[in-house]
């Protein structure tokens, strides 16, 4: 059992190694080509592995949404992870491999809660957790993308209308979609212990290197 | 459409998605690339 988890592991390891590679090898080849300029190829490399990353993402969901046939869930999930912690921030794993690992962990849990049902105060306990978090420490700069003044006031502000906005939304899905309104307010809860460990802990502000 | 064509349509899909993530405080998956210096040279 030891040896499939090790064996799994180097392999999962080159695979995102290859996330990179990739991203290298479609800017070298558009270099080569003349179509992009050698000053800006990191520029491509940077937009490839975001791309790539967000595909493997996106993959990610669609796979534990079709396993646990709880596809609505991890849309619902997606749209709302997506859209908040581009502004909020909050903690990153130095390696590919530990994010993935952090993710797939975020969605099956996620699966799992999803189907409970929790007292009504607990879910605006949750999100009123959520907007005090979002007020005070978004947004969390990280240390390979740091942020100027006029940045962070401007994610700041997107931040605290997400929160607000998905509050609003989880109130009234209470009252008719109880599974939309848990699935915000699990969802909720990870980007607000992402964005504290990324505040308090190491993992938002180390830099990253494969 | 050319090879050309699709090359140049290649490379802006990946500079757009560069600038994208440049106008963001974070990538939203729990893994952060780093930011190219000509990127934030790009943007000021």
């Amino acid at each position: 059992m030891t040896l499939i988890n090790e064996l799994v592991i180097i392999y999962l390891r080159k695979v995102m190694r290859m996330v990179h590679r990739l991203s290298k090898m479609i800017a070298n080849f558009l270099l080569h080509k003349n179509v992009i300029s050698e000053t800006e190829i990191d520029i491509y490399i940077y937009g490839y592995e975001t791309i790539i990353l967000g595909i493997i993402d996106f993959f990610i969901v669609l796979t534990v949404g079709l396993i646990f046939n709880q596809f609505i869930t991890m849309l619902t999930f997606f749209t709302m992870f997506i859209s908040v912690r581009l502004y909020t921030g909050g903690y990153h794993a130095n390696t590919v491999l530990k994010c993935k690992a952090v993710f797939i962990s975020i969605c099956i849990s996620l699966v799992f809660l999803s189907e409970l049902e929790f007292p009504y105060f607990l879910y605006i306990l949750v999100m009123l957790l959520y907007l005090i978090t979002s007020f005070f420490l978004a947004p969390i700069e990280n240390y390979n993308k740091p942020l100027t003044s006029e940045e962070q006031m401007k994610y700041r502000r997107i931040s605290i209308a997400m929160s607000l906005f998905w509050s609003v939304v989880a109130v009234i899905s209470y009252f008719f979609a109880i599974k939309i309104c848990t699935t915000i307010t699990v969802t909720a809860l990870f980007i607000t212990l992402l964005m504290i460990i990324g505040e308090y802990g190491k993992g938002g502000k180390i830099n990253e290197q494969e | 459409m050319s090879k050309n064509k699709i090359y140049k349509l290649i490379a802006a899909f990946g500079r757009k998605a560069a600038v994208k993530a440049s106008g963001t405080a974070s990538g939203y998956g729990s893994y952060q690339p780093k930011e190219p210096e000509a990127l934030k040279k790009l943007k000021k």
